[in-house]
């Protein structure tokens, strides 16, 4: 009995010694202008890297953006690139009459983080790794627009692209300089070590608004204030750090940040709508502050145009488009138009999303340049989507709902084919399998029955670029500065069973034309360039391989102590140098 | 003992063989892959796709990605003129997709101590995997030092006042707690010690500085409090209700009507000849809880932001970082392995009556 009475003293100890040291907050006015304090939501996995050429996530690409400026600024106001913009290694930079050359030219009083200057060597060497094709960098497409490199002198680089594209500026932004004279001291030119480089966790070089501090796996990485940092408004940066705190639940995480253990949940947090008017309110008292933007995506319905038995790449070996055997069901125009006006689109929005979100028409977001205001969201017409069913020949053959219709003359089914079909979508996402479910209903009421699969991602997207899917529920992320090209999932060329965007094999020779003038247009105005994308953005509606849903909105939230939390869209740490967290 | 204990090591190797091996055939076996997950990428052209494949691995034959990860490809592929491109191979491809020369093979295979590196971290997963056991260890160990600390002498309380109201109390709270699920508790724990009374840290190893190291254990007990509590509950309350059942068994030996007939006190009795006996089947439980605490540490882990390796395992799982998932199986199946071997120890040093044969 001694042995258990020692035991449950322990015990005792153990939960006095608890009790007595108590959790430390966020440590505001620790240093000069605080600690940042940024809840890292990646399910438990840590950055991957921070080396900026090899980056391949959201959370990674985070550190990176405050470790490491790009080669052109971006106008935080407007969100695009503009001229000597902060946070941009350019002040300036002049395209060529023929639109192939743009010299960029460099800023000389960015320092790396041990007094190097930062010059056009550290680009040339970026590209020179990506080039290689000897890492495992996702931005090949980067260098793959390029034709040449070169730099007369350290602050002058100029580029010769492969054609006149007008977003060869927003490709060339993706090879961010890295410390040549670092990482050549630890690989060499050899580009086959960089994915192993120690640099990659352990960056201790930057030329950013913070340097880095350490990497706790499974924990956090810490940066610190740099003292180097040229970009500052007022002169120094001054949060005496920055730390992104790994909480693997955003639940808990929510809580962390109202208890003063985080003072930051930035976008990628993914706070869950339901939160929104609990947060809304808080803000409105006073108690934590919080912005709300529109995420820059949308989410969609596929249909699969083409035989989902007979997947088969969209364009011959000389580029030429290949006619597709159509889908039974989904090879007719008129069967997609019919459902995209059997979903209620406010009835999903309000049901599975808590009204968090705006109807999308297009694939382009209602915050883009190229954004067209004529086209109007997906309208709810039951009546209308029977007769067109009707008429398309699927006949609803038994007056009972609870049956599906069957073709009877209709395009490419045979008679008595059911119109019946998969939808498959990603069980990780809660919010989406909710939608898919509003959607199974909705279409049940026009007579489609759907069997509805939420599977694993990765089988999932298997399924989509393999081409062997009916139907699919998922989204697209847009780049930033925005590109409104929607090519890469609507060109025959990226038909490729096993690996293209466009599974939905969908092909139309005028919205590739149109797609094409816009992304090379002369001059590229952007007036002129919009009217193409809308254009282009018309005809796809109307032949409807998706049906555009919905764009979810998104919240940032900061402690009511965090002086300077200024955000505009996607720009959350434009002035991270000038936050301030009150005692 | 020696003797005995090195014959079940020995007996262990193709079990551990077996696991790796059927655990192999269960990961490539399901559906994606992780170029599917690397690549979801508009960017990234169908060649690129294939390349990063042959590059990784994971396009070989089954057989040849197991005998890669076993004994390495420095073997299988290799540069004998010391141009930096494999001249020479064995079983794979000399060229990649692009009709290239691939790079040689440079894993040695975990025979050779070589975890491979992370197909998403790039990095060694020997390191990555080191980083996350020692928080792993210590939450397991405390998780099962609070279960047995507690569930047993619960077990033994409640068979010695069989039927009166401590015994229903815990019978219906052990019910009760084995229902709960960990994430729930968790959660209202995080709530009522975090949030309300603001008495316990919410989650993470230790507390945020820019430094991010953690101080001695002694230091930081408050942060194990919570997760200790929600890993140890559900043991807490299945050891008690064996250990009362164990306890009921024994009470009802011979020896023990002995014991009392020699007027041995009641404590002697109970707890010098009873409990002491009752625990034998217990020690059955003790060796599996090890792999056990594994799994259920992967959901405490995610509500408490534990830097720990169930967390780790889980999603390498979903992203399908193979080389991962095999570091943590090995783990898991040495833990496993070891764990029963723990247990055959205990018997004898419980039971003087077993013997190493």
């Amino acid at each position: 009995m001694k042995h258990w009475t020692r035991l449950l003293a322990f015990v005792l100890v153990i939960a006095v010694l608890g009790a007595s040291s108590l959790p430390l907050s966020a440590q505001s006015g620790a240093g000069q202008g605080g600690i940042i304090i940024d809840a890292n939501a990646n399910k438990g996995t840590d950055v991957a890297t921070m080396n900026p050429l090899l980056n391949n996530d959201v959370y990674s690409a985070l550190i990176t953006g405050l470790l490491f400026p790009t080669l052109v600024g971006i106008d935080p106001e407007k969100g695009n690139f503009a001229p000597d913009a902060r946070g941009g290694l350019t002040k300036s930079w002049d395209v060529s009459s023929d639109g192939l050359t743009i010299t960029y030219h460099l800023r000389d009083d960015y320092k790396w983080s041990d007094g190097t200057p930062v010059t056009a060597q550290d680009f040339i060497y970026s590209y020179n790794a990506i080039a290689s094709g000897k890492t495992s960098s996702p931005r090949t497409d980067a260098v793959d627009v390029i034709d040449s490199v070169s730099s007369p002198d350290d602050y002058t680089l100029v580029i010769k692209y492969k054609t006149p594209a007008c977003n060869n500026i927003d490709e060339t932004n993706e090879i961010v300089p890295v410390p040549a004279h670092v990482l050549q001291q630890q690989i060499g030119s050899d580009y086959s070590k960089m994915d192993k480089a120690d640099f990659n966790t352990n960056p201790t070089v930057s030329d950013g608004v913070f340097n880095f501090s350490q990497l706790v796996p499974g924990q956090q990485v810490s940066l610190q204030a740099s003292t180097v940092y040229p970009d500052t408004l007022n002169g120094a940066v001054n949060p005496t750090g920055f730390i992104y705190k790994n909480v693997d639940d955003v639940d808990v995480a929510l809580q962390q940040f109202e208890a003063g253990d985080l003072n930051l949940m930035d976008v990628f947090t993914d706070i869950p709508p339901q939160n929104f008017p609990d947060l809304r309110a808080k803000s409105a008292s006073g108690d934590i502050q919080t912005y709300e933007q529109l995420n820059n995506g949308y989410e969609w319905l596929a249909f699969n145009l083409a035989d989902p038995t007979k997947p088969i790449d969209g364009v011959d070996a000389d580029g030429k488009p290949v006619a597709q055997p159509p889908h039974p069901i989904f090879g007719d125009v008129r069967v997609r138009q019919a459902l995209a006006k059997a979903v209620d689109i406010n009835a999903i929005i309000q049901g599975a999303l808590f009204g968090e979100a705006v109807p999308a028409t297009s694939p382009s977001i209602a915050t883009s340049w190229a954004f067209n205001p004529d086209l109007k969201p997906i309208s709810v017409d039951l009546d209308a989507a029977n007769k067109m069913l009707t008429d398309a020949g699927w006949i609803d053959d038994d007056n009972n709902p609870d049956t599906p219709r069957v073709a009877k003359g209709a395009k490419y089914a045979p008679d008595g084919t059911k119109l019946a079909f998969s939808l498959i979508t990603s069980a990780s996402d809660s919010t989406v399998v909710a939608v898919g479910q509003l959607i199974q209903d909705q279409f049940k009421k026009v007579g489609a029955q759907v069997d509805f699969q939420a599977i694993d991602f990765n089988t999932a997207v298997q399924k989509l670029v393999g081409q062997t899917f009916d139907t699919a529920l998922l989204g697209w992320s847009l780049s930033y500065p925005d590109n409104p090209d929607f090519g890469f999932a609507f060109n025959a060329s990226n038909d490729k069973v096993g690996g293209g965007f466009n599974f939905v094999s969908y092909y139309n020779q005028d919205v590739t034309d149109l797609l094409s003038q816009a992304n090379n247009l002369p001059g590229c105005d952007p007036t002129g360039r919009a009217k193409l994308y809308q254009q282009a953005q018309e005809k796809l509606v109307a032949d409807q391989p998706y049906i555009f849903l919905y764009t979810s909105k998104a919240m940032i939230a900061a402690s009511s102590k965090l002086d300077g939390f200024k955000p505009y869209p996607n720009q959350l740490f434009w002035n991270v140098d000038t936050w301030n967290l009150a005692p | 003992m020696s003797k005995y204990l090195l014959r079940r090591l020995l007996q262990a190797i193709p079990t551990f063989f077996g696991i790796t091996l059927l655990s192999y055939a269960l990961m490539l076996g399901a559906p994606g892959g992780p170029v599917t997950a690397l690549t979801f990428n508009p960017n990234i052209t169908p060649q690129e796709r294939e390349e990063l494949a042959a590059r990784l691995g994971v396009d070989d034959p089954f057989p040849v990605q197991y005998v890669r990860w076993l004994l390495g490809d420095d073997w299988m592929r290799w540069d004998s003129n010391g141009d930096g491109l494999a001249d020479h191979s064995f079983l794979l491809a000399l060229d990649g997709p692009d009709g290239n020369p691939l790079p040689p093979g440079t894993q040695l295979g975990i025979l050779r101590g070589d975890f491979g590196d992370s197909f998403f971290q790039h990095q060694p997963v020997f390191n990555i995997v080191m980083g996350r056991i020692p928080a792993t260890l210590e939450l397991g160990a405390m998780a099962l030092l609070l279960s047995i600390i507690v569930g047993m002498p619960i077990g033994i309380l409640a068979a010695i006042g069989r039927g009166r109201a401590f015994d229903n109390v815990t019978r219906v709270l052990a019910v009760l707690i084995n229902a709960i699920p960990a994430f729930w508790l968790g959660l209202i724990l995080i709530l009522i010690f975090g949030a309300w009374l603001d008495i316990l840290p919410m989650g993470s190893r230790c507390a945020v500085t820019l430094t991010g190291t953690c101080p001695p254990i002694y230091q930081r007990l408050n942060y194990l409090i919570l997760p200790t509590i929600v890993l140890a509950a559900a043991p807490i309350a299945s050891y008690s209700r064996f250990m009362r059942a164990s306890m009921l068994e024994t009470i009802s030996k011979d020896y023990i009507r002995t014991a009392q007939a020699k007027g041995l006190s009641r404590r002697e009795v109970w707890f010098r000849h009873g409990a002491r006996n009752a625990l034998i089947p217990l020690a059955t439980f003790l060796g599996p809880a090890i792999a056990g605490l594994l799994g259920g540490a992967a959901v405490v882990e995610t509500i408490f932001s534990w830097p720990g390796l169930g967390l780790l395992a889980v999603r390498a799982v979903v992203q399908q970082d193979y080389p991962i998932v095999m570091a943590t199986v090995i783990i898991a199946g040495a833990g496993t392995l070891i764990g029963l071997l723990i247990t055959d120890v205990l018997y004898a040093v419980i039971d003087p009556r077993i013997r190493f044969s």
